[in-house]
């Protein structure tokens, strides 16, 4: 157990820390740029919608930053704790982290005498964000490409703003804006399912590597 | 040396995945954004509508203000945009009780807008209250004529015909519009192919290998950067072929003749800067912290400036990375804000050089050993350098 604490404590510090303090930034920058009190429902979905889903570009895509290295890959899999189980621990550690910051946020604005039912805001919000956060992982592990992995969950992002919702149907992101919650579980399982895909691909894929070496 | 190298990165661009990505959302933006050229057409006496337009009227502009804000102001709760998004701000009694004074300065007993105040008085006033709000509201001076949005009249309507034919022959009007939408993408895109850039090195272990070459550094950061921005802008070149055609075409047809180099000029003064600072700030932060943190920076810049711009979608310039211009036409409007165009844009290309330089000197200082290429700064603080 120690040990997986370990593992969890250095990913939070040379990995994570950087994109929390993101996170932060963009969440003191909030009440700057939007209003966050005295909000009406679908006025705190906007900023669900529209703004909380970038936590989860922010802190669930750096999950395959700390073994872009090569020789660190190979020299994490010399390990006795499998890859799987590493990345494993980062991941729960970035959506731990993701969820802790929704959370804070949305109380935050509930204290600012925000109208909105809180624990389906928080669902919507967490959907949003596993599923673009799962988006990056899943390229990133395809195509190995540390750009290409924030640039397809921000396009994705763009083209449901740019009204894509009738090219992704159900997944489309802005649905609690329209006052529509039931659509969120399509993308929080897709997310969880792109998180669980991208981290097998990026196994087997060193795997093959290392056959074919 | 640089033409060797500079023709090497362009082969590179066109290999990489990030490059094919970034062909295929300009294309899909460019499509789904342009609507077909419908050309001009001459008004019609008699037609049902001739459009709308912001009244230049400073009576109207004063009227329609007035009115929305004895709206809002009997309501307590004001609209406001201070940077783009929708803020509603319900002011405290006391400041209430301020912007009850400054109407009462503005309006007479019967709430009609006192006789003897002149435009620019009343703009100072309604900036007084947009400070009392905090910003981003409808009473902004800058903003106040966006307030009376009106229909225009048969001569209104051939007045901005004229115009479109004889000051933008067609072709600039559609150049604008053009700029407008592929601006929004081209202040982000440009960021992904120079953090791809800057990250492969640091994948591929090439440092040393570069390191040790005897290309100058300006030589290798500049072959990159200027590569990125051409492989940029070929293909919004070739994207504004087939509206520049249709413009001549349009021009032809309303017996006149186009400018065929209006897009050309259009591209290489209002998005060439956009590219330049996009793709330099990815190269400099990528240079400086080997990590992807360019790509959050930018994204969040173009982002707030989005939002920010949305306010009004023409003539919103000041000093936003993608002014907006989101119409055809309005020459006059165009006219009034090309010296803030043309600053913002000198501006956004000095920065862009100045970021570049600056890549130019930390990759210099990394080539030296100074900076230690794992993303700590200071590491080999201890040893000697010589630089």
């Amino acid at each position: 157990m120690e040990r997986y604490l370990n593992i969890a404590k250095v990913n939070l510090k040379f990995n994570l820390l950087p994109h929390i303090i993101v996170v932060l930034f963009l969440a003191v920058l909030a009440p700057v740029i939007m209003g966050v009190s005295n909000l009406e429902p679908l006025q705190v979905a906007k900023v669900v919608d529209f703004y909380l889903s970038l936590f989860g570009i922010v802190l669930c895509i750096p999950l395959f930053i700390p073994d872009e290295d090569r020789s660190v890959r190979e020299l994490i899999q010399s390990k006795k704790e499998s890859m799987y189980l590493v990345q494993g621990i980062r991941i729960v550690e970035g959506v731990i982290l993701l969820l802790i910051s929704l959370a804070l946020f949305l109380l935050f604005m509930k204290q600012q005498r925000s109208q909105f039912p809180y624990c389906q805001y928080l669902y919507g919000a967490i959907a949003n964000g596993l599923f673009l956060g799962g988006l990056g992982i899943m390229m990133y592990s395809i195509l190995d490409n540390l750009a290409v992995a924030y640039m397809i969950p921000i396009l994705y992002y763009v083209m449901c703003m740019g009204g894509g919702k009738k090219y992704v149907g159900r997944f489309y992101l802005f649905s609690l804006m329209g006052g529509d919650i039931g659509d969120k579980i399509y993308l929080l399982v897709a997310g969880i399912i792109m998180i669980v895909v991208g981290i097998i691909i990026r196994n087997k894929k060193k795997i093959k590597r290392f056959i074919n070496r | 040396m640089f033409g060797t190298l500079f023709i090497k990165e362009c082969k590179a661009i066109v290999k990489s995945t990030t490059y094919y990505l970034f062909l295929a959302c300009l294309v899909l933006f460019f499509v789904g954004q342009m609507e077909s050229n419908a050309g001009i057409a001459k008004p019609l006496k008699g037609q049902a509508s001739y459009g709308y337009q912001y009244s230049k009227d400073p009576k109207v502009i004063m009227q329609y203000s007035i009115d929305n804000l004895l709206q809002e102001f009997e309501s307590e709760t004001y609209i406001t945009y201070p940077f783009g998004f929708y803020k509603e701000v319900h002011p405290s009694k006391s400041k209430q009780s301020k912007i009850a004074v400054i109407l009462s300065e503005v309006l007479d007993e019967n709430y009609d807008i006192k006789e003897d105040i002149s435009y620019e008085q009343f703009e100072a006033k309604m900036e007084k209250i947009d400070d009392i709000l905090g910003g981003g509201s409808r009473y902004k001076a800058s903003g106040l004529k966006s307030n009376a949005y009106i229909p225009m009249t048969y001569e209104d309507a051939m007045k901005e015909y004229e115009d479109i034919l004889y000051n933008d022959k067609i072709s600039g009007a559609y150049a604008r519009l053009f700029c407008d939408y592929m601006g929004i993408v081209l202040a982000i895109l440009p960021v992904f192919l120079a953090v791809t850039r800057g990250l492969r090195d640091k994948k591929a272990k090439a440092f040393d290998v570069i390191f040790s070459k005897k290309a100058s550094s300006i030589a290798i950061v500049m072959s990159r950067y200027l590569a990125t921005v051409s492989m940029v802008v070929i293909p919004v070149i070739l994207l504004s072929i087939s509206p520049a055609l249709q413009s001549l075409y349009s021009a032809v047809n309303n017996g006149i003749k186009g400018d065929a180099f209006a897009y050309l000029r259009y591209i290489g003064g209002w998005l060439l800067p956009t590219i330049m600072i996009t793709a330099s700030v990815g190269f400099f932060l990528t240079e400086l912290t080997d990590g992807p943190i360019a790509i959050l920076v930018q994204g969040l810049w173009w982002y707030i400036s989005m939002f920010m711009g949305a306010e009004s979608l023409v003539g919103t310039v000041g000093y936003n990375i993608m002014p907006r211009f989101n119409t055809i036409g309005e020459h006059e409007v165009y006219k009034a804000i090309l010296p803030q165009l043309v600053k913002n844009r000198l501006f956004y290309s000095g920065m862009g050089i100045l970021l570049i330089t600056a890549t130019i000197v930390v990759y210099h200082y990394k080539r030296k050993g100074a900076l230690n290429y794992h993303g700590k700064i200071f590491k080999h603080r201890k040893s000697e350098l010589e630089i």
